[in-house]
């Protein structure tokens, strides 16, 4: 009973302004996409039908191709349907929703990241709301777990199993390199420690672990969460726009952001916007790569030297049981179960059942992670972050970025591409 | 998240019974992931329409 107990949040009715506010803002900026996405999709309508009404009419006659013709009828179905949900006619333009929704790319995840910035920088924020808009994040964590009716076990094996290789010669690389280097350049071990292990694994969660381990002070610990979210959010909106510059594929970009990017919830909003399988890479990755943080918290203990003041209590067995990511199990366990194809859970293609319907559930999950995210980034406390161990960090995330993209362009499309069993 | 209001995580954030913030956060999901999947087997039908249909209002 007393781990149930210890389930309730202390000072709950704290977070719970915050994270209406954060449910709220996610609702409307749903609303707003969902509405871009139907102008969009009606505009497209609108110009393509006459075409395609065309090219069936001349293929009617000539009546000699049964299949493209089942599949203009098909497309044109698919238009008029897409007119018919604004009420609109063929003629009728809506080139704002298609420059928005398209050239600007202004999906959920910029609206909420974008909006939530503005807001928190311009009107700013409530002090009544700070606590359950830093609560908001990890409501990206069932929407994690839920991604896993997305995947089968051959795609674990192959994408997990290469990404796992690839996280861990870069996480490992990149914490060796800036301890090293923090060391070198005289930077305390407190502070070294948390940015060798925050620069490279997973950032905030990585700091908190690590952080009891090379007695880092409060300030060394906002310090390189300053760090690390500064970081996270410049790559979070540099990327796509490199990606979609130099080619880089779907699955590619996702295996790249869940190497170079520091924080779950920012990579898994880079994927998300840059495409759905560039998400479902990113996401297997990145469950490869939260599973290595009890090493590198193993790591870290060993390159301080701190083994005898901490390793009398914390052996290997109760690092991983204190800092690995349970959540991460759920996610596995609906792998597994979707691997089996149990017709009593079906699969997120198949229409009326559990699987199917839970695959429209994680997105709203992500919103509200996203939104937490976006109205937590307050520019005064990124100013914050500077110094030599930001150019330490900043420096070595930014070197793992570039080799990273080398890497998941030398691994090619094919292996990091998720099949969902297709 | 970007602020710099440190979370009470960690050892540090370790309750009396001994749960840090982040196991609770682990254990939260976790629960509703299992809420999600108990409601999406009760009415599949009901739960998809909620999130594709219901909840865009405009």
């Amino acid at each position: 009973m007393s781990w149930i107990r210890s389930l309730v949040v202390p000072d709950w009715p704290k977070f719970i302004p915050g994270l209406l506010v954060c449910i709220a803002f996610a609702l409307v900026v749903m609303n707003v996409d969902h509405l871009l996405g139907k102008y969009h999709k009606a505009n497209t309508a609108s110009i393509k039908l006459p075409r395609l009404e065309q090219q069936l009419n001349t293929l009617s006659e000539g009546d000699d191709n049964p299949r493209k013709v089942a599949e203009l009828n098909k497309a044109i179905a698919g238009h008029r349907k897409a007119l018919e949900a604004v009420g609109g006619q063929v003629g009728q333009r809506w080139a704002w929703a298609t420059f928005l929704h398209e050239t600007c790319q202004l999906s959920y995840v910029a609206l909420l990241l974008l909006g939530g910035i503005l807001i928190r920088n311009t009107v700013g924020v409530a002090k009544v709301f700070l606590p359950g808009v830093g609560i908001a994040r990890p409501f990206i964590k069932p929407g994690i777990i839920i991604l896993g009716v997305h995947y089968v076990w051959n795609d674990v094996l192959k994408v997990g199993g290469v990404g796992l290789v690839l996280t861990a010669v870069f996480i490992f690389g990149t914490a060796i390199i800036v301890m090293w280097l923090c060391r070198k350049f005289g930077v305390s071990d407190g502070l070294g420690g948390i940015m060798g292990a925050g620069t490279g694994v997973c950032g905030v969660s990585a700091i908190i672990a690590t952080s009891p381990v090379v007695k880092a002070k409060p300030l060394d610990i906002a310090y390189a969460i300053g760090t690390i979210l500064l970081f996270g959010t410049l790559m979070l909106f540099l990327m796509p726009y490199v990606g979609k510059a130099l080619g880089v594929t779907e699955p590619q970009f996702g295996a790249w952001a869940a190497v170079a990017i520091l924080n779950t919830a920012q990579l898994v909003a880079a994927a998300e916007w840059y495409g759905d399988e560039a998400r479902d890479t990113a996401v297997l990755i990145n469950a490869a790569r939260i599973m290595l943080i009890p090493f590198i918290v193993m790591y870290t203990v060993w390159f301080y030297d701190l083994r005898a003041q901490y390793g009398e209590k914390s052996s290997f067995l109760t690092t991983v049981r204190d800092k690995f990511p349970v959540f991460i199990l759920g996610f596995f366990l609906l792998v597994i179960l979707n691997s089996f194809h149990f017709a009593a859970l079906g699969g997120p293609g198949d229409a009326g059942t559990p699987f199917w319907a839970m695959n429209a559930v994680y997105k709203w999950f992500f919103a509200i992670g996203f939104a937490g995210i976006g109205l937590s980034i307050s520019i005064d406390d990124m100013r914050r972050a500077g110094g030599l161990a930001f150019a330490i960090g900043a420096s070595s995330a930014l070197a793992k970025a570039a080799l990273g993209l080398i890497a998941v362009v030398v691994i090619g499309t094919e292996l990091l591409r998720v099949t969902g069993g297709h | 998240m970007g602020s710099m209001e440190i979370p009470p995580k960690g050892d540090a954030g370790k309750t009396a019974e001994g749960l840090s913030s982040e196991k609770r956060e682990d254990l939260w999901s976790i629960l509703l992931a299992v809420a999600v999947l108990l409601s999406s087997m009760a009415a599949p039908e009901a739960v998809r329409e909620l999130f594709t249909d219901l909840l865009y209002v405009f």
